[in-house]
């Protein structure tokens, strides 16, 4: 039987979609059943999910709309489907960080922020791919397959979040959840032509979230635009006693913007947008690594925030060149140290041998390349003789850029660039190539060394119809006022943030 | 780095890997190491290290545990499940 499709007004806000769940105008089930045939439809090309248990998802939205004929018309995303990445454990549903080694695993309970949207009414539609455990920039490293950018079957959707990305972009889910680490929801939003944030860190918890790299790690929103990216912050967005990361600072004190703010006292008061602002453009964001229709995008974004009442402000990050080591090294050390965990004696498959270190060894198998060059880079650079020059060097760096951008917003309230260097690259370009793929992450890994909150949005498209992401970055706990200058800017843009109907090429 | 020492990191982090395996990881940790060493160009003398996001000042609370709904359900899990207990190889002889 086919099934009805959304208003196409709904299809393109989730705001809409729990408005009009909340009124009873649609069903949450009329919702589910939509998202599940666009998944049935388009998501044998695409491949943004890993799993989904439709039976799951309609029981789900079976029981909001009981709620709602109960009378309990409250939660911000009554009926809102939310497309989840593979690292965030779901109740008893696969969380595999889509790697073989967690084949099957089910875990017992739920990430903080998956029982958040529940709470809110949301419905987890299902588990996004990604690089196995957020370990790459293409989706390409998934230990199942690689996911494809929907504006081009072609491409990648960029990562480590591309299932996530892919999945908004396509219109097979309203919303999604993804993780960042170097960049994770913020490039392949940029690809796939959608909004992410990374929240400042310590702003969204991360229990439940498998751990890469602790001093690093950050759930995100993605999202259509950014109205719907604040809508998901707000569900998820808090102090969670069960992270010992997680800032007792309040979500709604930010919102209103008391809070957070420049150490420096910068100009922003309250959430106004750009009117009085200072914009700084770092020099070394226009480096000749950037494609030059990424850079006219990007320096039209720049027009409409003058046009806005903004002053531009031209200052120099010259520390952003070595954020790529020093986040490589940081990232590997932590993660051989996390992924210690992994060894097939508390969960996911057991390869079992003669031994306990033959077990350990067999069932290590599992991991995929790069996991497994990225936990030898770590070991080294954690191990006797090598630690002083790599990892506390990389750690000193750290602390170097992390004064820079306090530098920078003495002089400025936002940073305004590219969050990558080109649009969506072709399957296959740079998987064989480590340092090339690691490159991408140019724009996007400083700001997670210093813990500073950072969102893209899609700002224009090459000739070729691939979408280009502009990426604002802010002091810490500024993350309110930049979605606030975000939804400005996405006025004045006036960019069509519909779905896709269908995917392309 | 060499095959050899590809080899001592492999076993000091519990992977094992094929002897091809081991030549291919270290030409390409060699060149990466290679690429982090612009690292030195920076002056770093008496910076203290930043193990986490400077800002982030310890959250401290009282140190109460606090009880999981279901332990036995994560015990389950595992493949080595018995009882309440992780069975794993014998570790001494």
């Amino acid at each position: 039987m086919p099934v009805p499709s959304l208003p196409a007004e709904l299809t393109r806000s989730a705001r809409a979609i729990a408005e009009a769940v909340r009124a009873r105008r649609v069903t949450a089930r009329a919702v589910v059943d939509h998202y599940l045939d666009r998944i049935a439809r388009h998501d044998r090309v695409v491949k943004a999910f890993l799993h989904v248990d439709p039976a799951d998802a309609r029981a789900q939205a079976d029981a909001v709309d009981r709620r709602i004929a109960g009378g309990a018309n409250d939660g911000a995303l009554l009926g809102v489907p939310v497309a989840i990445k593979d690292n965030l454990c779901t109740r008893g549903l696969p969380t595999t960080c889509a790697s073989r080694i967690l084949e099957g695993y089910r875990p017992p309970y739920d990430a903080t922020v998956v029982e958040r949207v529940r709470a809110a009414g949301g419905i987890v539609l299902g588990k996004t791919n990604l690089d196995e455990f957020a370990m790459g920039a293409s989706t390409e490293n998934s230990g199942f397959f690689p996911t494809h950018n929907p504006h081009d079957l072609k491409r990648v959707p960029g990562g480590s979040s591309g299932g996530s990305a892919a999945a908004v972009a396509a219109g097979l889910a309203p919303l999604a959840l993804g993780s960042d680490t170097g960049g994770s929801v913020r490039q392949p939003g940029a690809l796939c032509g959608v909004v992410g944030l990374r929240p400042t860190y310590g702003l969204v918890s991360r229990y439940g979230l498998v751990a890469f790299a602790s001093s690093l790690d950050q759930v995100g929103p993605l999202a259509l635009n950014v109205d719907d990216c604040t809508l998901l912050m707000d569900v998820v967005a808090g102090h969670d006693p069960r992270d010992s990361t997680s800032r007792r600072t309040s979500w709604s004190d930010l919102a209103r913007g008391d809070g957070g703010g420049t150490k420096s006292g910068g100009t922003m008061s309250g959430n106004s947008g750009l009117a009085g602002l200072r914009v700084g453009i770092p020099a070394e964001y226009k480096s000749s690594g950037v494609d030059a229709e990424v850079r006219t995008a990007v320096e039209q974004c720049e027009q409409l925030a003058v046009a806005a009442g903004a002053k531009l402000v031209p200052l120099s990050l010259p520390l952003t060149k070595y954020a790529i080591p020093t986040y490589y090294l940081v990232v590997t050390s932590e993660a051989s140290s996390n992924l210690a965990r992994f060894d097939g004696v508390r969960y996911g498959p057991r390869d079992a041998a003669l031994d306990l270190a033959a077990t350990y060894a067999a069932t290590r198998a599992r991991f995929g390349d790069e996991v497994k060059r990225r936990i030898l880079l770590g070991t080294f650079a954690l191990s006797a003789g090598y630690f002083d020059a790599y990892y506390k060097k990389a750690l000193q760096v750290r602390q170097c850029i992390a004064r820079e951008f306090d530098a920078a917003f003495r002089q400025c309230d936002l940073l305004l660039g590219p969050t990558a260097p080109t649009a969506a690259f072709p399957l296959g370009e740079k998987s064989s190539d480590p340092v090339q793929m690691y490159l991408c992450d140019v724009f996007t890994a400083p700001a997670p060394l210093a813990g500073l909150p950072a969102l893209s949005i899609p700002c224009g498209g090459t000739k070729a119809g691939l979408p280009v992401g502009a990426q604002l970055q802010g002091p810490s706990g500024s993350d309110a006022r930049l979605l606030a200058v975000a939804r400005e800017l996405e006025t004045r843009l006036a960019l069509d943030l519909a779905p896709l109907e269908a995917p392309r090429g | 780095m060499d095959v050899r020492e590809a080899e001592r990191i492999a076993r000091l982090a519990r992977l094992k890997l094929s002897d091809a395996e081991l030549a291919r990881v270290a030409t390409q940790l060699t060149a990466i190491l290679g690429y982090f060493d612009q690292l030195r160009e920076v002056p770093t003398d008496g910076v203290p290290p930043a193990s986490h996001p400077p800002d982030l000042r310890g959250p401290l609370r009282a140190d109460v545990a606090a009880p999981f709904a279901e332990p036995a359900a994560l015990v389950r899990e595992s493949q080595g499940a018995e009882a309440e207990f992780f069975r794993v190889p014998r570790i001494l002889e």
